[in-house]
């Protein structure tokens, strides 16, 4: 079903914001998660994974399953579709993964904002997981930067059902 | 009653198709695909080379040893 022109920018609004806001709130996760793993302020550490929890519960898990269903929504109520263009299944699938990761890596982000007030950093407590959350974000990062890249120049190339679909 | 021919069947019989033949996947696909997959095994290998993540906390500075429960890793 094709959604009209007024329907279809508010969708499209909502998903770039929601892709964007996605972006920003990463790249602060990034910045807080580098500065526990460099920063030699214990008392600062301690309250930093805390608040990274929290924004990755609040902020970061809610914008990326936002942005996964209005992508799809979009997609399925334009003449793009969902799997007829390669760069629109690559999307899909960039951002899917991205937000699998980031569930399955929700534990860990508790287990380090729950230990982390507890403990003493000078030394390596903690340090294979603080180094593990700042590896994931940066790759998240990485990883939501290429639907943005495909969103812009749109690769050519139908998929063999888009291939049917227009022929 | 006369059977439906799709398209690729008609591509793979060799008879004449009203369709314009599938191009292919795209180049960039086929990189993308490659590179993904490389990428994948190096991680693969890499994580069981170093026997996986290890979130380490010295049970003193912890209160006491976190347990297994705790311990997503």
């Amino acid at each position: 079903m094709i959604m009209a022109p007024r329907l279809r920018k508010a969708v499209l609004t909502a998903h770039i914001a929601s892709s964007v806001g996605l972006l920003g709130a990463i790249t602060a996760f990034l910045a807080l998660s580098v500065v526990g793993v460099a920063s030699p302020d214990d008392q600062a550490v301690r309250g930093l994974y805390p608040a990274m929890a929290w924004i990755a519960r609040l902020v970061i898990v809610p914008l990326a399953l936002t942005s996964l269903l209005i992508g799809v929504v979009q997609s399925l109520g334009t003449p793009w579709g969902l799997f007829r263009h390669w760069w629109v299944v690559a999307k899909l699938l960039a951002t899917a993964f991205a937000t699998v990761v980031l569930l399955l890596k929700m534990p860990l982000i508790d287990y380090v904002a729950r230990t982390a007030p507890q403990i003493a950093f000078a030394g390596d407590n903690l340090r294979a997981a603080r180094l593990e959350l700042t590896v994931h974000a940066a790759g998240g990062l990485m990883v939501l930067l290429l639907p943005m890249l495909l969103s812009v120049y749109k690769p050519r190339g139908l998929t063999r059902y888009g291939w049917r679909k227009q022929h | 009653m006369e059977r439906l021919v799709t398209p690729d069947e008609k591509d793979r019989t060799g008879e004449q198709s009203q369709y314009p033949r599938y191009p292919g996947t795209p180049r960039w696909i086929k990189v993308s695909a490659t590179i993904i997959a490389v990428l994948a095994l190096l991680m693969v290998m890499l994580v069981h080379a170093g026997g996986g993540p290890r979130h380490n906390v010295r049970p003193a500075d912890a209160g006491g040893a976190p347990s297994s429960k705790d311990n997503p890793g």
